[in-house]
């Protein structure tokens, strides 16, 4: 297994850390529109897009470490 | 068999093949736009991988969209079956909205159907991708209707009565009924998520057992390129799907929520399990997170919402599965966020590919969204009653004059059938996947000495394409 | 203008592409029973592979167009004819199923080729039911459905299921002579022979029956007298043409395939006219039923603009897959 040079506790700390910023974001985003207007929530959801493209565009699918 | 009740029966039936067809077009509406997107990339860039990734979802979609013709057709019938007095009420108002539906979307869906799955040979390739559009565009069209229809059962508007009928007196507002503009892009979102979730989970098992890996990645890679992106929309449209029961439907949202008091308290928690007492209208037992409640549905600290008594009883939901199958759409969707938001991490280090425990809970979502698109039916169909027709009809009214025992009958013709119908989709879908696609031809797996003049994208996936033998 | 009248027709007009269309396709399915080579089954079930689903959507329209149009009636028929309709909507199922599954299986096809030809014989059956109890007629009280859902079947019903299932095998023969090859054509050759024969005499005897059982029907015959013999003297001619020209080798593999289609477009027409102008028979009249102008009106305008394009897209798929079946399939 080459998935990670972390100790295993770590790692469940990351996990559990990436949740809570997950459910926070969700709840964020889920009343985004209701508090700050629609196009706040508009731009937030764009500059979210525009994460995930960026992301992706610098690490195409041929890129990365292989699990062999 | 004179104490079985033929309203629980039609009921029965009607959600039994209502769900199970709803399961496979939230699959095909979403592998559809997949299988453009991949064609479309194929053109473009040439990239045999597409080509691969093409042909292995093609037989899956079209098992799941011959289910979903089949039972489609009964949903056709069913509303005279089970709920003839419903069809006689409003059949003027739905028929022509389905009736839209068949000649706009079932017969461009069918006409290019075939093309699709078998003109390869027989059409040129901008021609098949042209058909594999129409397809994709007649699923969005049909799905348009269909939820016209359904949005107006939840919040009917543009009709008068007329003799004991609903007569249309503006076909706009029939159509552009107050719950349609968000519920329709929160459907079609589900499907898409469904879509995405289940091509990354199979490829993520096939990362997992180490094969056909550049395939792999690549599907992958669009995968949860496109749930990223659609569960943000998601989150946001659900949102307001959520604002239009509170105007339109406030049973239904307080049943999902699980309160019954007059008032809530203040601040109100949010509530995750509950163990409601529809006669004594309470809750024996409720857990939640506090804040939360307030902040979530009332966009303020201290907010509070009136509870699901202020509904006559005669008027109401049944509180527990309306709770449960929303809680399951939402945690299922908070599920989803947090791995996409992991998953772009995780792409960002370059480790999308590697990290296993991630790969493996990938697998394990495979089928969420399409449990997710059922709850979120359940809530929906559910939360409405008892009326068939929010506020305008009522389910106890519209069941057919059929008797019990014959109801009996067909449910369990229906069951057996389906069952059928299911166990044999599963087993072919998980053959197709153990056997995996089909190996890439072997003049398009480019040589050293070509490798220079294809296009990067093309050579640096030749390592992959080479691994996965 | 006459929108319930019109809407009729549009409805009439689906319900003949569906039989047509499907007929086919259905008889092509219960002719898999008298097969046993599976290449030559192969090839049967390719001939209506990628079409099917586009002649299946016939059915949903004229079921539509009657909720839609004629609510009144689409309550009352349904309940009517509960039973065979869920046999034939399970069956349908089946059959459809079927296409997928057997061509993704290989050890149990034979298995999924029996539930494709039953499915097919058992759709077929069950429309044929129909047909006869809707020469029956139905009981209605009001507007609701008045009698039990057993009502339809009669003896009479098994001669009208066994009719329809005749006509359909003739126009699968016909299918199957004008797309097979060799093995194929020779099997539709040798049924031509004597399944448009069947279908003839069949068809004759239910007129006889339905004419001493059912005195409405003679009343609408007599008033469209001239229409009604044209009908049945083109459906006449057309049967004995495809059984004296089947056996001809020189004779283009069209010719029995287009007879066979004359022959349903004539039975349709004269089976229209016979419940004219009722829609729930012998009860209801189709004005009576009909919706209001503002939904006929709505879904009208909808059937005119769209049905010329669903035909040319239509024309279209089945232009991609002109011509003779490959021996390799289409895959």
């Amino acid at each position: 297994m080459t998935t990670s040079s972390r100790s295993s506790s770590s790692r469940v700390v990351t996990i559990l850390l990436g949740c809570l910023t997950a459910i926070l974001g969700f709840v964020a985003f889920n009343v985004v529109d209701g508090i700050f207007g629609v196009t706040t929530s508009i731009l937030a959801i764009a500059a979210c897009i525009a994460t995930t493209l960026f992301v992706y565009r610098r690490s195409p699918p041929e890129e990365g470490s292989d699990d062999v | 068999m004179s104490n079985l009740d033929p309203l629980i029966l039609a009921r029965i039936q009607f959600a039994f093949t209502v769900s199970f067809h709803i399961i496979f077009p939230t699959i095909s509406i979403g592998l559809a736009l997949f299988l453009a997107i991949v064609e479309g990339l194929q053109l473009k860039t040439g990239d045999p991988v597409y080509r691969q990734i093409y042909r292995f979802w093609l037989n899956i979609f079209a098992m799941s969209f011959a289910i979903g013709v089949v039972t489609g057709i009964v949903m056709a019938f069913e509303f005279g079956l089970t709920f003839s007095r419903f069809s006689q009420v409003a059949g003027a108002v739905i028929g022509p909205l389905i009736a839209y539906e068949v000649l706009s979307s079932f017969f461009l869906e069918a006409g290019f159907l075939g093309i699709m799955l078998f003109g390869e040979g027989r059409v040129g390739p901008k021609l098949h991708f042209f058909a594999t559009c129409m397809v994709a565009l007649g699923t969005v069209l049909s799905a348009s209707w269909i939820m016209a229809a359904n949005s107006w059962m939840q919040t009917p508007d543009g009709v008068a009565w007329d003799h004991g009928r609903l007569i249309v007196t503006d076909w706009h507002r029939v159509i552009v009924n107050p719950s349609w503009p968000v519920r329709l892009p929160h459907m079609l979102l589900a499907a898409y998520l469904s879509a995405a979730f289940l091509v990354s989970g199979v490829s993520a098992w096939y990362l997992l057992k180490r094969r056909d890996v550049g395939f792999a990645r690549r599907t992958l890679s669009i995968g949860m390129g496109a749930a990223c992106i659609l569960i943000t929309l998601q989150v946001f449209v659900g949102d307001h799907v959520g604002s239009t029961m509170v105007k339109y439907q406030p049973a239904k949202l307080t049943a999902a929520e699980g309160w019954w008091d007059k008032t809530t308290p203040s601040p109100m928690p949010y509530l995750w399990i509950i163990v409601p007492d529809q006669s004594g209208q309470r809750n024996l037992f409720q857990m939640g997170t506090p804040y939360f409640g307030s902040i979530w549905l009332t966009k303020s600290l201290t907010g509070t919402m009136p509870g699901l008594s202020n509904i006559p009883v005669s008027d109401q939901p049944r509180m527990l599965p309306v709770f449960y199958s929303f809680k399951l759409m939402l945690v299922i969707g908070m599920t989803m966020f947090t791995l996409a938001v992991i998953s772009l991490w995780l792409r960002w280090h370059g480790r999308l590919y590697s990290a296993r425990w991630f790969l493996r809970i990938l697998v394990v979502m495979a089928p969420s969204g399409v449990v997710a698109t059922l709850g979120g039916w359940y809530t929906a169909e559910i939360g409405r009653q008892p009326w068939v027709i929010n506020g305008l009809m009522r389910t106890s009214e519209a069941v057919s004059p059929v008797p019990a025992s014959t109801l009996l009958a067909t449910l369990i013709a229906f069951v057996c059938a389906y069952s059928v119908f299911f166990l044999a989709f599963l087993i072919f879908t998980l053959r197709l996947i153990r056997r995996g696609p089909e190996g890439l031809p072997a003049h398009a797996l480019p040589s050293g000495s070509l490798k220079r003049d294809l296009r990067p994208e093309i050579a640096g996936v030749q390592p992959y394409l080479a691994g996965a033998k | 203008m006459d929108l319930p009248l019109i809407a009729a027709l549009f409805m009439l007009f689906a319900l003949t592409m569906y039989v047509v269309l499907d007929g086919f396709d259905l008889g092509v399915g219960a002719l898999l029973l008298a097969q046993r080579d599976e290449q030559v089954r192969n090839r049967m079930v390719d001939a209506i592979a990628p079409t099917w689903d586009g002649n299946e959507t016939w059915l949903i329209m004229a079921g539509i167009t009657l909720l839609a149009g004629f609510p009144l009636a689409y309550g009352i028929l349904l309940p009517a004819f509960y039973i065979p309709i869920v046999v034939m909507l399970v069956s349908l199922g089946l059959r459809g199923v079927s296409f997928e599954f057997r061509h993704n299986s290989t050890s149990s096809r034979r298995r999924w080729d029996v539930v494709f030809a039953a499915g097919s014989l058992a759709a077929g059956l069950a429309q044929g039911v129909i047909v006869g109890g809707l020469i029956h007629g139905v009981r209605v009280d009001g507007n609701t459905f008045a009698g039990s859902p057993f009502d339809t079947f009669s003896p009479f019903c098994i001669l009208t299921a066994v009719t329809v299932v005749a006509g359909y095998a003739t126009l699968g023969v016909g299918w199957l002579r004008l797309k097979g090859e060799d093995a194929t054509r020779a099997f539709a050759r040798k049924h031509q022979r004597w399944i448009p024969l069947a279908f003839l005499g069949l068809t004759v005897i239910t007129v006889l029956i339905a004419a001493s059982a059912q005195p409405r029907l003679i009343a609408s015959w007599r008033a469209h007298r001239n229409v009604f013999s044209f009908c049945l003297a083109a459906f006449t001619v057309s049967a004995v043409a495809i059984v004296s020209l089947a056996g001809r080798d020189d004779v283009d593999d069209h010719v029995g395939f287009a007879l066979a289609l004359a022959m349903m477009l004539s039975g349709m027409m004269a089976l229209g006219l016979s419940f004219f102008p009722n829609i729930v028979p012998f009860q209801i009249t189709l004005w009576s039923a009909a919706s209001t102008s503002m939904s006929l009106g709505f879904v009208l305008i909808g059937a005119l603009v769209a049905t010329p394009v669903v035909l040319t897209y239509t024309g279209f798929a089945y232009w991609v897959f002109h011509g003779k079946t490959p021996a390799e399939g289409w895959y």
